[in-house]
């Protein structure tokens, strides 16, 4: 098991002297960085964000399968739809 | 007459893993920016997001619908983001659960990048794996901010960027 530093790269896009202008912040092309506290939390909770999205849509997609299946069975069962079931319906 | 340029602004390669890649100082002489991405993680994760913040704000500025597929498009979903802290570049990115030596790619256009009113962002991307079709993702983007772009910044959904990730920043202008 690794424990290491996760860092970033950072690139300065500006066309100066980057060794010698003083507004170059990074004082090169680019260069490695540790992440921050704060860079870390931050990535930690857009991933924990991103999947709580991503089990939305597969919670939601999961409940629209089980209505069209619903609706699948009762219309060849010649049974009345609820309305959740005819919504799933295209004509 | 019109004389459409995109010039290429900076590019890395990564020679190592990285949480993360900013592009700082984004000259403020082009009209769009365009990003160009082949991006691998290295974690186990299968098709996977890449997110995406600018001028390093990490408030609720960010607004997305997106439309995805997955599963090779067995299921395909449309949702929307809004407020949130990033935008979020579904299927943008993989992990070691695709095909081995495979890489996600994505390419995001952002509109009108200096202006000082909201800016329009949109991305197309899609994964790569020999098992079956790829997984895509189609995400149009607002942005809420005074100031013009001058830091980009792109993180993987999880783990870090792998070795041989590729991101190039053009600039694109009339004249």
């Amino acid at each position: 098991m690794t424990d290491e530093t996760p860092t970033k790269i950072i690139v300065c896009c500006a066309d100066h002297d980057h060794a010698n202008d003083p507004a170059c912040e990074i004082k090169a092309e680019s260069v490695i960085v540790p992440l921050t506290a704060d860079e870390i939390a931050a990535n930690e909770a857009a991933a924990a964000q991103a999947k709580a999205d991503a089990d939305a849509r597969a919670k939601e997609q999961a409940a629209l399968d089980a209505l069209k299946a619903s609706a699948k069975a009762k219309l060849v069962a010649g049974q009345p739809l609820t309305s959740e079931e005819a919504d799933t319906l295209v004509i | 007459m019109a004389n459409p340029t995109m010039t290429l602004i900076a590019s890395q390669t990564l020679s190592t893993s990285a949480s993360s890649i900013t592009f700082s100082s984004i000259p403020q002489t082009y009209f769009d920016l365009r990003i160009f991405s082949s991006v691998r993680e290295t974690g186990t994760a299968q098709q996977d997001s890449m997110f995406l913040t600018l001028n390093s704000d990490g408030g609720s500025n960010y607004s997305s619908t997106n439309m995805n597929s997955a599963a090779g498009g067995a299921t395909v979903t449309s949702t929307h983001q809004t407020n949130a802290t990033f935008v979020n570049l579904i299927n943008a990115s993989q992990g070691t659960g695709y095909t081995a030596n495979g890489f996600a790619i994505c390419e995001t256009y952002i509109g009108n990048y200096t202006s000082t009113s909201a800016k329009g962002i949109f991305t197309f991307a899609t994964t790569f794996n020999n098992a079956y079709p790829n997984n895509g993702g189609l995400i149009a983007s607002v942005y809420r901010n005074s100031s013009g772009i001058t830091t980009i910044n792109l993180a993987p959904g999880a783990s870090s960027f792998a070795t041989y990730s590729s991101f190039y920043l053009y600039g694109i202008k009339n004249s």
